[in-house]
């Protein structure tokens, strides 16, 4: 299988992926459309003007090359909807809004660029009129056509996307700005050169794989063992500010493995420790229950509480094979405080 | 700046409250709207966005206006209903409801009291005198955080001065008190301060005055005779609460003298399924995720029963201990 390291750059026009296409090394794909191109790094589609058009075409090469892309880059021109946009600026995305004839869509989308602080939003029409770009101005201080189905197909893949908007004109003005087309050489290579600037951020963001086994040799764990290891690593180095390891080392795993020589069951009592150091209340709280439980337990019974002990219940069974175990049980059943055991789940203990 | 935008809706642009907002918030972009509702949720907008894009909503508050509070809400016996003149809040805890309630951060400020006031009137009206009706400000919002902007707080003291068998709590984070000590200290009017322990203000109450100014601005409230109403909660546990609850307490008898204490809530950390899933995705760093939480009773997310109880009776011994009185604790939204 492929490695899944390669970004798709999606852009509606291609006089605006005109700079990367030629300096990027890109070979045209042999597709169902025309407008996708493949280099050693990225994918490239031209979507062509409209929300329909980037949502499908989009979506259709996520599906296509689902095994190689990480990620997802919109880069094109959008226009101002606010007097604070400027002009031949280009903007990082932080969310991206839609218009459907009139209404805005509830779902939006926010990009993987944290430090971002503007929105875009994806209008149904070209915005000519001024009151449109009244109207969206509402939601968002800058409009393209194509963000949100590029966004909408990232979170079909669960895909992380940015999208970079250069502004080149102020919506609503009555009518297209008349040079944009003669100006789309000059606004591709403000876009490369913005989006190569960008590059080392895109890079690491890329490069995390899937994390190594976070205990040490001599451990058996099984795929969904590992996961549980990870989660619960993953609430201790919040709760204790350490690394993983750091936590590692406080069940000590060296004492474990000398103690147990099966190492699936050296797992299992790794997750059991690392669950009291998350949880050292419930920790102390089993102790105490299963000591109480203990003069039914000694006889083979089986001592069940509610579910996260919700209510007082208690679900007590046992398989009797012969009358003196009967007996024995009896005696056991007249030994178990129960009323301790209501007081115990009732908060009123000494943890 | 505060607010990035404001939205009014035509039908209030004339009101004075309105135009008092508008004065107290100078330079800010002002766009008239027919129906908050046109902007406000129509689009799901992040969250997190309150710390860069807030935008203000000023409007009238339709529908129900004032709504029976579930049960354990405040002291037992009593009716209790809350009323909404707001939406939203300018602080950030990790652990706030609304984050998952609203689906969106910007603050809504309705400005039709008179309503709100005919409502809380019809309710009283429907108990019999001999009853104590609450009257609660600050499920949705701040009470005090804005009230220099706001303005109301006047009309509220006026409302409530007519009723007599009525009390109005204000809830609150903030420190901004001047508005309320412009005003008479009245017997069933409470501003009810919300507090943890030091570390966990500051760890999980982004944005809101510190411990030490909330316990100064509670000292200065009781000081002109108001009277103060505490809630612990939400209640995280570590495995030194007491310790930390003990300090607390202390904290809080010294600036308030436990006569001018009205009552003390004791609420154990808890979420919606939605709150916390949005407070997962909004904190991912929070210290608060290291806990395990499990469903509970109510659908709520919460620490397993045994051990939210046992917090919750420890913390009221120490009450109890530190000399404030049984009758005024109680224990909110629990099931003991």
């Amino acid at each position: 299988m492929a490695d899944k390291s390669k970004t798709l750059l999606s852009f509606a026009h291609r006089g605006e992926a005109q700079t990367f296409l030629k300096n990027g090394k890109y070979s045209a794909v042999e597709f169902a459309f025309d407008g996708v191109y493949e280099s050693e790094q990225t994918f490239l589609v031209i979507t062509g003007e409209g929300i329909q058009n980037a949502t499908e075409k989009v979506t259709a090469v996520c599906a296509a090359f689902r095994a190689q892309i990480s990620q997802v880059v919109n880069i094109g021109i959008a226009a101002s909807l606010q007097d604070h946009i400027r002009l031949n600026e280009i903007y990082s995305v932080r969310t991206a809004y839609a218009e459907h004839y009139g209404k805005v869509a509830f779902k939006t989308f926010t990009s993987d660029d944290t430090t971002s602080q503007i929105d875009c939003l994806t209008a149904a029409e070209r915005v000519l009129q001024k009151s449109y770009s009244d109207t969206l101005s509402a939601f968002a201080p800058i409009v393209d056509r194509e963000l949100w189905g590029c966004a909408s197909a990232c979170a079909l893949f669960k895909l992380p996307f940015r999208s970079y908007k250069l502004i080149s004109d102020i919506a609503g003005d009555g009518e297209l700005c008349p040079n944009i087309k003669e100006r789309a050489l000059d606004f591709s290579e403000r876009l490369y050169q913005y989006y190569l600037s960008t590059l080392p951020d895109i890079d690491a963001r890329t490069s995390s794989n899937d994390a190594p086994s976070l205990l040490p040799d001599g451990f058996y764990q099984t795929t969904s063992q590992k996961r549980q290891v990870q989660s619960l690593l993953k609430s201790l180095s919040l709760k204790y500010k350490a690394t993983p390891a750091e936590i590692v080392a406080k069940i000590n795993p060296g004492a474990i493995i000398s103690n147990e020589n099966n190492p699936k069951k050296r797992t299992a009592i790794a997750i059991n420790a690392l669950h009291d150091l998350r949880n050292p209340f419930n920790a102390r709280l089993k102790a105490q229950l299963a000591k109480l439980c203990q003069p039914l337990t000694e006889q083979g019974g089986r001592v069940q509480f509610a579910r996260d002990y919700e209510d007082d219940a208690v679900d007590i069974s046992i398989k009797i094979q012969n009358p003196r175990q009967l007996a024995s049980f009896k005696k056991s059943l007249e030994e178990f405080d129960y009323p301790e055991i209501i007081k115990i789940l009732n908060g009123e203990t000494d943890s | 700046m505060l607010f990035q935008k404001i939205f009014i809706e035509q039908q209030v642009a004339g009101r004075p409250q309105t135009h008092h907002i508008l004065e107290n918030l100078p330079g800010i972009s002002v766009q008239y709207i027919d129906k908050i509702e046109d902007i406000f949720e129509r689009a799901k907008k992040p969250y997190l966005q309150k710390r860069t894009s807030l935008n203000l909503f000023i409007g009238r508050k339709e529908g129900q206006l004032v709504k029976l509070a579930p049960d354990a809400y405040g002291l037992e016996g009593d009716p209790h209903y809350y009323f909404i003149h707001a939406y939203n809040c300018i602080y950030e805890c990790e652990y706030c409801y609304l984050q998952g309630y609203f689906q969106s951060p910007d603050i809504v400020i309705f400005v039709n009291h008179d309503e709100i006031a005919d409502e809380i009137k019809k309710h009283v009206s429907q108990h019999s005198n001999a009853e104590t009706v609450w009257f609660h400000a600050g499920e949705f919002s701040d009470s005090l955080a804005l009230s220099q902007i706001t303005g109301e707080l006047p009309f509220y003291w006026e409302l409530f001065q007519q009723l007599p068998s009525a009390k109005l709590e204000l809830r609150t984070k903030s420190v901004n008190v001047k508005p309320v000590l412009a005003l008479q200290p009245l017997d069933n009017i409470i501003i009810s301060y919300s507090l943890s322990p030091a570390d966990a203000v500051k760890n999980l109450d982004r944005k809101t005055p510190s411990l030490t100014a909330r316990l100064s601005a509670m000292e200065k409230l009781a000081a002109a005779g108001f009277k103060i109403g505490l809630h612990f909660d939400p209640i995280v546990y570590s495995e030194d609460f007491t310790t930390q609850y003990t300090a607390l307490l202390s904290g809080v008898l010294q600036a308030v003298p436990e006569s001018q204490i009205e009552y003390i809530s004791l609420g154990v950390v808890r979420f919606s399924r939605q709150s916390f899933a949005e407070f997962s995705r909004n904190y991912p760093e929070s210290e608060l995720l290291a806990a395990e939480f499990v469903k509970s009773f109510d659908d709520k997310i919460r620490y397993i029963r045994p051990q939210r109880l046992y917090m919750l009776k420890s913390i009221r011994s120490l009450c109890e201990n530190a000399g404030i009185s049984a009758h005024k604790i109680y224990l909110c939204m629990e099931n003991e």
